[in-house]
């Protein structure tokens, strides 16, 4: 794909190829608007264990994607304990490499995908965001995309990402009610 | 105003949005569906907020015309009908907690699509609050709000990042804001300061100073002193190079990198001796505008946060070809990824917080070539005697230039004036400071008291910059001094300006400046201060920094050391002081001549 905002880490990369599954012989029509929803800031993650649920705003209406992800295996868990060092792991593209070569891939497997968006296809375009949207923070710490399987409570020497403290730092613009600008909602 | 009866909010409301990068509060006021003019409770700047469009349908960013004032401030400032931002941050500085409306907390990030959020906007106000009552007893100079925020701020990033890169202006305090973060790391174990060797003195005189409860050793190589909590390790870059082994075997709980640019290359042997450190915290402190410069960015990131910053293709790819490219999302993007980790801020964001004029008073070291010839001038001197009456008068005088030529430059006594850097301490201080100011694109002015010392100032300018510098000194007509003047102040004029502080030290407007040093010191501070206003006049739109050059453990720190003494006084005759030192007997003389070991 022409667009390398997304997915620019390996560890990023995984997440694209939810969006933009190498299977996929047709170009989907919907990724686009669903780069472009995640480029806007209109996709809200926020993380509860392996449990990544998204606010995705699209024109007037919200949607609300949950996405469950498998726990990492046992033996990715170990391969990555192994070869990170120091308080710090340095998640770099050599060493997602080392750890394929290893026979552990550590791309995520989702349990399940859910989107309140009465759209009812498998692929909605709010989901397809999301993927774009994981990607780009993994991106940004690649440590959210192994704390997002479990990884950091699995390994338990590890503290814990800081997607928490990231996601509530900025709300989306879109997100806020303009009519409580000077006052306050409730 | 004839459409109040229509609509309810077309009146003027005072709004207060809180910054959380300065600790400050920005008013503005709403007007008719608009943003209005700004409160006239000081000088207006531009902020970017979220602000609503007109018919209240949607929010946008806009430059809103505001002014900027401290948290102390906001209680007892008039405000017009303030507005319900202003009532509720009100009541947070009494201690309460309501909730804020977003006008309170309308903050955009870098790409313009998103708000600060109500909590992180009020935890930043709690947190920085309660470090500004804790700094009050841990420190001993008063911090200015955005110098508060500065140390909550490390704080923060290092518990959620591990490392922190604190970029503001030269000037805005970034040694004490690192020293006050590091005095609430004592208890945790042993920290080091690595900067610039012209530097290490000053960090000592610092931290004695604001942080008396600290232990700070200076360490020149050799076996590491004994550590531990408490104790602040303080070396420059090339004991670092060198000895690099010795602080590599310590797990240090902070570790400071001042003027962090020099790591700028992460293949020279100092950037990997720095690596090699163990710290639980980095701090990389730097003054130069660090988005000019991406590589160099990267290698600072990649020192304080390797974790989020670790490959530099990547960070290549991401960033630097398509903002080389002209890209504003890209550097938009930049500004938004290096954010957690980066603080920086400018001397005109936080003008409303800082007086007209800032004084850096730095320490300088003495080389050992300096020491020993300044130990051997004073021999002499105690050899051959003061002498009495008036003789006694003008032999004191001597003594006391010759000891302060040595401070400024040992070729300047012994006339061996080859290689000019790496001998005088207050030279090669002094040098960084002037490629800062270049770097910086900030005029710089150089005052000394000696034709010999200005002349060496120019030509090691032209060595080491390739700048051909003016030098403005008493031997000059009229026309010649009036040149100087007409082309320092115009716009692509001279970068350094060197005066002699007897010729330029009054009369002279030269705005165009922003930026003085002393390069030695004199008696009576009023005339340094004249000196210093050529700069800070009607005309000039920016903060004025004066840097003044001490050379530690000298005469020069007696001198600098009347100067707190004396400073109410203006009009004290220029020559009393030294007067002062001929009524002394020759013992209290020389006592006061002689270098005072530290440590």
């Amino acid at each position: 794909m022409a667009d390398h905002d997304y997915g620019y880490t390996k560890w990023g990369k995984d997440w694209v190829r939810f969006a933009e599954s190498l299977r996929q012989t047709r170009p989907d029509p919907q990724l686009p608007s669903a780069r472009r929803m995640a480029r806007d800031g209109k996709v809200q993650i926020t993380f509860d264990g392996r449990t990544v649920r998204a606010v995705v705003h699209r024109g007037r209406g919200t949607s609300v994607v949950t996405i469950e992800v498998a726990p990492m295996s046992a033996g990715a868990t170990a391969e990555i304990s192994r070869q990170l060092s120091g308080i710090q792991p340095l998640l770099t593209d050599d060493l997602y490499r080392t750890i394929v070569d290893a026979g552990h891939p550590p791309a995520p497997v989702l349990d399940s995908v859910d989107c309140s968006c009465p759209a009812g296809t498998p692929r909605c375009a709010h989901e397809l965001a999301v993927y774009y949207d994981m990607a780009r923070r993994i991106d940004d710490d690649p440590r959210i995309a192994l704390d997002v399987q479990g990884f950091f409570l699995a390994s338990a020497g590890g503290g814990r990402a800081p997607a928490e403290a990231t996601a509530q730092r900025w709300t989306a613009l879109n997100s806020l009610d303009p009519a409580v600008y000077f006052t306050v909602a409730g | 105003m004839g459409t109040r009866q229509q609509l309810p909010e077309a009146r003027s409301d005072s709004q207060a949005t809180y910054l959380p990068d300065r600790h400050m509060f920005a008013l503005w006021t709403w007007s008719d569906g608009a943003v209005g003019a700004a409160p006239p409770v000081g000088d207006v700047q531009t902020v970017p907020l979220v602000v609503p469009t007109p018919d209240l349908g949607r929010l946008k960013v806009s430059d809103v015309d505001c002014v900027l004032i401290e948290p102390d401030r906001l209680v007892t400032v008039p405000l017009d009908s303030p507005g319900r931002s202003v009532d509720v941050w009100r009541s947070w500085i009494a201690g309460g907690e309501s909730a804020l409306p977003i006008a309170a907390h309308a903050i955009p990030d870098a790409t313009g699509v998103a708000v600060t959020t109500a909590e992180h906007a009020s935890g930043v106000f709690r947190r920085t609050t309660a470090v500004g009552a804790e700094m009050r007893t841990a420190l001993t100079a008063k911090l200015r709000p955005y110098q508060v925020r500065g140390v909550s701020w490390l704080r923060e990033t290092i518990e959620t990042h591990g490392g922190a890169v604190l970029a503001d202006e030269m000037g805005l305090g970034k040694t004490l804001q690192a020293i006050g973060c590091v005095a609430g790391r004592a208890e945790k174990g042993p920290q080091l300061v690595v900067c610039p060797t012209s530097l290490v003195a000053n960090w000592a005189h610092e931290i004695a100073r604001f942080a008396p409860d600290l232990r700070a050793t200076i360490w020149r190589g050799g076996p590491l002193p004994e550590v531990d909590n408490g104790t602040v390790v303080l070396t420059g870059y090339p004991t670092l190079r060198t000895h690099s082994p010795a602080p590599a075997g310590i797990q240090w709980s902070t570790a400071v990198f001042d003027e962090a640019q020099v790591l700028k290359n992460p293949r020279t042997q100092v950037s990997k001796a720095a690596r090699t450190i163990a710290a639980d915290a980095r701090i990389a402190l730097t003054g130069t505008p660090v988005e000019n410069h991406l590589d160099e960015l990267w290698a600072l990131l990649n020192l304080v946060a390797p974790h989020l910053f670790g490959n530099r293709a990547q960070f290549r790819r991401r960033f630097v070809r398509q903002i080389a490219d002209g890209s504003r999302a890209a550097s938009a993007r930049l500004r938004g990824a290096i954010e957690p980790v980066v603080l920086m801020r400018k001397k005109s964001q936080v003008a409303g917080s800082l007086p007209p004029k800032i004084h850096a008073d730095l320490i300088c070291y003495l080389t050992e070539e300096q020491e020993s010839l300044y130990d051997r001038l004073l021999e002499q001197v105690i050899d051959d005697g003061f002498g009495s009456g008036a003789q006694r008068q003008t032999k004191v005088l001597a003594v006391l230039t010759s000891l302060k030529q040595v401070c400024n430059h040992p070729g300047l006594i012994t006339d061996d004036l080859g290689e000019l850097s790496g001998r005088s301490g207050k030279l090669d201080l002094c040098t960084d400071i002037v490629a800062n100011n270049l770097e910086n694109d900030s005029p710089t002015l150089v005052f000394t008291q000696y034709r010999q010392t200005g002349e060496l100032l120019v030509r090691h300018f032209a060595e080491t910059f390739g700048l051909s510098t003016p030098f403005f000194h008493g031997g000059l007509n009229q026309e010649q001094r009036a040149d100087i003047v007409r082309r320092f102040q115009s716009e692509d004029g001279p970068k350094v300006l060197v005066l002699s502080l007897k010729a330029g030290g009054t009369g002279l407007t030269l705005t165009r400046a922003a930026d003085v040093i002393h390069f030695d010191r004199w008696w009576n501070p009023a005339v340094e201060a004249q000196a210093s206003d050529r700069v800070h006049r009607i005309g000039q739109t920016r903060t004025v920094t004066v840097t003044t050059l001490t050379t530690g453990t000298t005469v020069e720190e007696h001198i600098a050391a009347m100067h707190d003494r004396k400073s109410a006084l203006s009009d004290i005759a220029d020559m009393s002081s030294v007067a002062e030192l001929t009524r002394l007997d020759d013992d209290r003389l020389i006592e006061v001549l002689r270098r005072k070991r530290v440590n």
